[in-house]
């Protein structure tokens, strides 16, 4: 019976996905013929950019201003840890993936598990299931509230489409959504507009296998821009003591975004994605029959997939006001022997932004989200109930007033969110920006940031096996009273343009935790040693994080950066936890830092070197890394990319196995790759 | 890895083709390119119209021949862009560009743009250079009320520009119709609807 089910819904998984596919194929295809048909506006210099100087004025009025350019400036202003990671960026690195990427920004810890999974963090708390940062595509949440965390290896997008990504260190600003307690990241993708015309790109290599994308990108009217994009990537495992890690995985994922920008003031998005795939891992589930070890090797695929679509109007009034509404649908599954789950989630957003009396400007906004869940059974989990639904409700306001204009801003906002099993949570924060100079600004905030909890802290029993010597088997229950962390965050920077070509980004914080997470034993008379999650831990960290761009002569750009950091926890006097604070204290490295340096040598032909040291963390050496990539333009529509990765060591072991859902930790070895770039 | 009974190498590779047969019926087509711009080289853009388009007052023997001069104020920030306007010629004229570090500066020139944050800067320079044809340009919310004589401001990512016509009038400029036709106009206690609707007119 049950393994009917399972078939069954493991064919309406492929069916779901290929069918999506297939109906986003003709989806696009009805769009190419009303192209087809349609006005073939345009000029046909895909990417070489017309003189503004040979412009009438009506003609320039036409002309959007370039986020980047703006951004830059608000990012200068910014009252919070902020730090973008630009599209530049991501091609010089050389980089593949998106947790890859984000080991450019200063704080953030970031360590490949295994060839498909990262353990990803802000300002510590890493691991796998780092559950205190939440991340964004485009406005729609990846993190799951399953396990509190983001399965990293879901992320197929492909790179290139990638405008930006924009990454908060500490409690992101009251508009952030929910769980950004130790950091936001929000992957911005481009602008359909930006994306026109035919991308193909391929390429091959010793742990690439063979990855490739295609993107098309047109226009249905003058003012309404659309693309269409299918990628798909096989990657090789990793070593274990020089063997296969069984780590290899493959995803395929295709999608679609429409921008239509109806007049001056209205505009509206529309996209979407489906992905599928499979990642391979070798897991050690739970066995009671089986001692001393109590738990029996498995190699699997995991299998991947979901999709979502999503909706945005944004109404302009001016530079100071708009308006936007934003609904999604989202559908993750995930088939593994230790879980098995479908996640549904529906979520609207609604923010609205206006200047008042003058020295004010206010916005607020409102979010309802949905999320409806199917966990099977597993050896290792069981739940009290099979299929949860959950409605969350958030709100914010946030006054960003000037009291000295242009100079001095003060920003107060509140957040608050509920859902149906915890009491309202507010996070309220205060920051302070105080702009002297247009090359420099110092700021100051404390703010409080609140996850709420998982459905693993609440209803799921997990069967584990503590890798200790001998290794332990353990029963842990989370429990419908186990409340949210939350930490107050108190942080401090300075930004400075020194020259036009050297900028320095310096943040020193300090992070109160409270109610943090806790695995108090019940007894330790029994095998499995029963545990239950609560809330019993307390600790502080404080850390600097310094960044500075230099663009050293017209064709040399450095970006380096330096991260320290020390976390503390202690557990409150009624607790009994055995691990958590080892287990936390000396998981992430004290010291990280990375230069990334970019040369234009030739007209043609880019170079980018990436330096990065991570220092010793727990059962982790320090190492030091470095990935070449070189990137030449063949012709105006030909590139041709090579590059190494992790060049200084055959092979390298960038973190220890996981407490809990134990799958083997690999090595990464030394890879190289090219790349093929094709425009039309 | 190993065989497994529910391995599904097949999903990424069937997506694979079907997108490359895909791209074989469509690929050679292509479209309009992304308009956009950073937000200095747009402004830039914008000035050397205003050159074009604004007539100082003739006292021609004095000036025919003789370049026309921007002022930007320090610290400038226009990067290469200026160096491009530099080279350029409006009405006959070649463009210099002058560095300007402190309000008296712009008495010199024929058009300055007040790139500062300083309220207290915008005001000592406009109150210098009034009644002098000097065209002020600015970016303050409110420059034209100050007596500022053209405002740039921003609808969504688009950039428009506000005139004070009687500022303009005051410094016996002449403003080409063509200019004031796109622009939103400032009159002081009155302003008139956005300048973009006379282009949909």
């Amino acid at each position: 019976m049950e393994n009917k089910v399972d078939a069954k819904r493991r064919e309406t998984a492929v069916s779901l996905a290929l069918s999506t596919g297939a109906s986003l194929l003709l989806f696009c295809s009805c769009l190419m013929s009303l192209n087809l048909l349609g006005a073939e506006a345009g000029n046909r210099k895909a990417e070489q950019r017309p003189d503004l100087f040979e412009m009438s004025v009506e003609e320039l009025m036409g002309i959007e201003v370039s986020l980047v350019s703006r951004k830059a400036e608000s990012v200068l202003r910014a009252p919070a840890a902020i730090h973008v990671i630009t599209q530049d960026d991501i091609r010089t690195s050389g980089v593949t993936t998106i947790p890859d990427a984000l080991r450019l920004v200063p704080g953030l810890q970031v360590a490949r598990m295994e060839s498909n999974k990262w353990a990803v963090s802000a300002r510590g708390f890493g691991g796998r299931f780092a559950r205190h940062m939440l991340v964004q595509v485009d406005g729609r949440t990846v993190y799951t509230p399953l396990f509190s965390g983001v399965f990293w290896e879901t992320l197929a997008l492909p790179l290139e489409d990638i405008e930006r990504i924009e990454v908060i260190r500490g409690p992101g600003s009251a508009m952030w959504g929910a769980n950004a307690m130790n950091g936001v990241v929000n992957v911005v993708t481009k602008r359909a507009r930006q994306t026109q015309g035919t991308v193909v790109t391929a390429g091959t290599g010793t742990e690439e296998n063979a990855f490739g994308g295609l993107r098309y990108g047109g226009q249905l009217g003058p003012d309404a821009h659309y693309r269409i994009y299918g990628t798909a990537f096989d990657r090789d495992s990793g070593l274990v003591d020089g063997e296969d890690g069984h780590d290899d995985w493959r995803m395929a994922q295709a999608g679609f975004r429409l921008d239509w920008d109806i007049d001056d003031i209205d505009m509206i998005t529309v996209q979407g994605d489906v992905h599928g795939g499979e990642a391979g891992q070798n897991v050690a589930i739970p066995d009671m029959t089986a001692p001393p070890s109590w738990t029996r090797e498995v190699v699997e695929d995991v299998d991947l997939s979901g999709g979502n679509v999503l909706f945005r109007w944004k109404r302009t009034f001016s530079e100071a006001s708009d308006l936007a509404l934003q609904v999604y649908y989202d559908r993750t599954e995930r088939e593994e022997e230790i879980l098995d789950a479908v996640l549904d989630t529906y979520d609207v957003d609604f923010q609205h932004r206006f200047p008042v009396a003058d020295r004010h400007n206010l916005m607020w906004g409102a979010g309802f989200r949905y999320t409806s869940d199917d966990l099977r059974p597993s050896p290792t989990v069981s739940t009290v109930s099979n299929s949860l639904h959950e409605d969350l409700i958030t709100a914010f306001l946030q006054d960003e007033i000037a009291v000295v204009p242009e100079q001095l801003t003060l920003t107060l906002g509140v957040k608050a969110s509920r859902s149906d099993d915890t009491h309202t949570e507010y996070s309220p924060s205060l920051r302070l920006a105080y702009t002297p100079t247009r090359r420099q600004t110092i700021w100051a905030a404390a703010s409080k940031g609140v996850r709420t909890p998982s459905r693993l802290e609440r209803t799921v029993v997990l069967q584990a096996v503590l890798p200790a010597d001998p290794p332990v088997p353990i029963v842990m229950r989370g429990d419908e009273s186990y409340d949210s962390e939350d930490v107050i965050a108190y942080e401090t920077g300075y930004r400075l343009q020194v020259t036009d070509s050297l900028s320095l980004d310096t943040t020193v914080f300090f992070n109160n935790y409270r109610d943090l997470q806790s695995v108090e034993p019940e007894s330790l008379a029994i095998l499995p040693i029963p545990f239950e999650l609560l809330n019993r831990m307390e600790g502080e960290s404080y850390g600097v994080e310094l960044c500075t761009q230099w663009q050293v002569l017209s064709w040399w750009r450095l970006q380096l950066s330096y991260a320290f950091m020390r976390l503390h926890l202690h557990a409150r006097s009624s607790s009994q936890d055995l691990f958590t604070e080892d287990n936390f204290e000396e998981d992430c490295a004290r010291h990280q830092g990375s230069i990334l340096s970019t040369m234009q040598l030739r007209e043609n032909t880019e170079l980018g070197l990436w330096l990065r040291y991570v220092g010793q963390a727990a059962d982790v050496d320090s190492y030091v890394e470095l990935d070449v990539h070189l990137n030449w333009r063949l012709s105006e529509s030909v590139d041709l990319a090579v590059a190494c990765q992790n060049t200084l060591s055959r092979s390298l072991h960038e973190y220890g196995p996981s407490m809990i859902v134990s799958t083997e930790p690999t090595e990464t070895e030394r890879r190289a790759y090219v790349k093929m770039t094709w425009r039309f | 890895m190993g065989p497994s009974p529910r391995s599904r190498r097949w999903l990424p590779w069937t997506f694979g083709c079907v997108l490359c047969a895909f791209l074989a019926c469509f690929s050679g087509r292509v479209s309009a390119q992304a308009l956009n711009a950073s937000e200095h080289e747009l402004k830039a853009a914008f000035l050397y119209n205003f050159a074009k388009f604004v007539e100082w007052p003739a006292d021609a023997a004095e000036t025919a021949g003789l370049p026309l001069v921007l002022g930007i104020f320090d610290p400038s920030p226009f990067g290469p862009v200026l160096a491009t306007i530099g080279g350029k010629t409006a009405q006959g004229r070649g463009i210099v560009v002058k560095a300007c570090s402190k309000p008296a500066d712009a008495t010199a020139c024929h058009i300055v743009f007040l790139n500062v944050s300083d309220e207290a800067q915008i005001r000592e320079t406009l109150a210098l250079v009034r009644e002098t044809s000097v065209l002020t340009v600015g970016e303050a919310d409110q420059f034209t009320v100050w007596g500022g004589i053209v405002r740039f401001y921003a609808v969504g990512k688009r950039l428009r520009f506000e005139i004070n016509v009687a500022a303009a009038e005051l410094a016996g400029l002449r403003i080409s119709s063509k200019l004031l036709k796109l622009a939103k106009i400032f009159r002081r206690g009155t302003e008139t609807g956005p300048g973009f609707k006379a282009k949909s007119d």
